[in-house]
């Protein structure tokens, strides 16, 4: 157990080092420390994006998933990362990038209050990301704990695995800014590959070969070869894929990677390469959860599947360098959250709200003590483990994704107004979190208030009701701003 | 610039095709296997290879047609 733990902590103070050694290249100007003066690379750019998308949900909810329910998972990823998320890297990320550039945003709520003329859409985006940010923090935080339970056979309780991300998290956004998190990811991002890779082959040969694999598949799980079935429903899959894309879009730490890239080479080859990269991780990560189920790995209550079928399999240090690679993304992840987190709090909510007795304020301490509060109230609501991996992150994702649609549309047309943006992304996040929150009630012949509608998810009505809202809102409003005046700002 | 309006049609579908068919629906509830992945997971590392494609050519020719800023077309609406 003390190896295992040696080789987690060992490579998370390697990471720390990288941290360091970025922040004594970054300067404290908020273009610097938040966005790495809009300088990143492909490779770097394309491995903390990916990084950054890796969280707990990914790397231990899939394979839970993929472990009970089948390999659809890998597929329902694919659409959602691969190919949706990709498109909308292009259709709102190079726009973004492009405004970004030219005019100097570091937010996206920034960039819109610029655009749209309104300091309160600015604030209020600001307030629903960093709102929607705290389950997913909560998120990684479970996910560490639960990984350090199944690495350790129960011998740490999950509590220390949990508050120990915790701390290093709120560590690494302290010292390292964007160009730290990006250096540190790209690392992760090989090493997860790499270890990902080496534990397929170390199943494959505790199984026999490859075609042994198979015939255990096919003779222990024969469900999971035929497409469908159980949690597998079309519109299950269509919703989960269409809400998450869209919702990871919004996501502040992986929306201020749409600002970072150095050219727009980099951005077109990142766009290119996206979907092997994909491929390349989800295929061998998912297939995992479904092989260990074929093979009768059992897995007991509260840990992780990953962890529970290479300890079957595997020698004990390969499964804590798994788990510390495992970590290292859910990390990446985490302090990526946490450094957007801090620049949506200290430049749109607490610089907007300036006034001549708040002057002297620091606005780096500000957003320190806020990342350092913040992270510690996710802390306590992970200890509460109100949900499954999969649940707290899907209702995160849709919680994002009810901003996107809204943001997309002023992004493209000139008539947008603000007022019309602000009252769709109230009115849509109180519907949801009226969906999340309260039990279905039956009026006359419908019910309100039910996780689905037609069998497809309410995050997909309520995408569709912000845009509608935003649309028809932009039409009725006299006090849009004219399409000159709107054209002189964006050319 | 009626052209470039067509050319943004044409790829709104193509993306629509690129996303609708990674999933193979045809095989809805067929028990396959090849190796050791059933055949829809072959099929979609596949699809994906032909995503990279598509986007490799679309990013050589398309992309700042359709998508870049400032040359007046991009707020045509």
């Amino acid at each position: 157990m003390l190896t295992e733990l040696a080789i987690v902590g060992g490579y998370l103070l390697l990471t720390l080092a990288i941290g360091v050694a970025a922040f004594r290249v970054t300067d404290r100007g908020a273009v610097s420390y938040y966005l790495a003066d809009r300088s990143l690379g492909t490779v770097v750019l394309v491995f903390t994006t990916f990084a950054t998308l890796l969280s707990a949900f990914t790397f231990f909810g899939g394979p839970n998933l993929t472990f009970a329910a089948g390999p659809e998972w890998i597929l329902v990823m694919g659409v959602m990362d691969g190919v949706l998320f990709a498109i909308l890297w292009y259709v709102m990320g190079y726009r973004q990038w492009q405004l970004g550039k030219r005019e100097g945003y570091v937010t996206i709520g920034e960039l819109l209050g610029d655009h749209l003329g309104s300091v309160t859409l600015r604030r209020l985006i600001a307030v629903a990301s960093i709102a929607w940010l705290f389950p997913y923090v909560m998120l990684q935080q479970m996910g560490a704990g639960e990984a350090i339970v199944g690495l350790t056979g129960g011998g740490v309780p999950y509590w220390v695995g949990a508050f120990g991300i915790t701390v290093f998290m709120i560590a690494y956004v302290a010292v390292a800014g964007m160009r730290g998190v990006a250096w540190t990811d790209t690392l992760q991002g090989i090493v997860m590959l790499g270890v990902i890779w080496i534990a397929v082959g170390v199943i494959v040969q505790a199984a026999g070969g490859l075609g042994a694999l198979g015939s255990e598949l096919q003779l222990e799980t024969p469900g999971f070869l035929a497409l469908g079935g159980g949690v597998y429903t079309p519109q299950w899959m269509i919703g989960t894929a269409v809400t998450i894309a869209f919702g990871v879009t919004m996501f502040p730490q992986i929306n201020q990677r749409f600002f970072v890239a150095q050219d727009v080479g980099t951005l077109k080859r990142s766009f290119v390469i996206w979907p092997l990269m994909v491929v390349l991780l989800f295929v061998p990560a998912f297939m995992f959860g479904a092989w260990g189920a074929a093979l009768g790995v059992t897995v007991p209550e509260g840990t992780n599947v990953v962890a529970a079928v290479l300890s079957a399999v595997a020698p004990g240090w390969f499964v804590a360098v798994v788990i510390a690679g495992a970590l290292a993304a859910m990390m990446s992840s985490s302090d990526s959250m946490l450094l957007s987190g801090a620049s949506y709090f200290t430049r749109d909510l607490v610089a907007t709200a300036r006034t001549d007795a708040f002057e002297r304020i620091d606005e780096a301490w500000v957003g320190r003590v806020g990342v350092m509060v913040f992270a510690l109230a996710a802390f306590g609501g992970s200890l509460l483990r109100p949900g499954t991996l999969i649940t707290i992150g899907d209702t995160a994702f849709g919680g994002f994704a009810q901003l996107t649609l809204p943001v997309l549309i002023a992004l493209y047309w000139p008539r947008t107004s603000a007022r019309a943006v602000i009252v769709a992304v109230v009115v849509t996040q109180l519907v949801y979190l009226g969906h999340v929150f309260l039990d279905p009630v039956t009026v006359g012949a419908v019910s309100v208030f039910a996780p689905t509608y037609l069998g497809w998810d309410f995050a997909l009505y309520g995408m569709l009701m912000g845009a509608i809202i935003t649309f028809i809102g932009s039409l009725a409003d006299p006090a849009a701003r004219s399409v000159d005046q709107r054209e002189r700002s964006v050319h | 610039m009626n052209g470039l309006r067509l050319r943004r049609v044409l790829w709104l579908l193509i993306g629509g095709v690129l996303i609708a068919a990674a999933v193979p629906w045809w095989l809805w509830g067929a028990p396959l296997r090849w190796g050791p992945l059933p055949v829809y997971v072959w099929y979609h590392i596949g699809w994906m290879g032909i995503v990279t494609l598509v986007f490799a050519h679309f990013a050589r020719r398309w992309w700042e047609p359709l998508g870049a800023i400032g040359d007046g077309e991009a707020d045509a609406d």
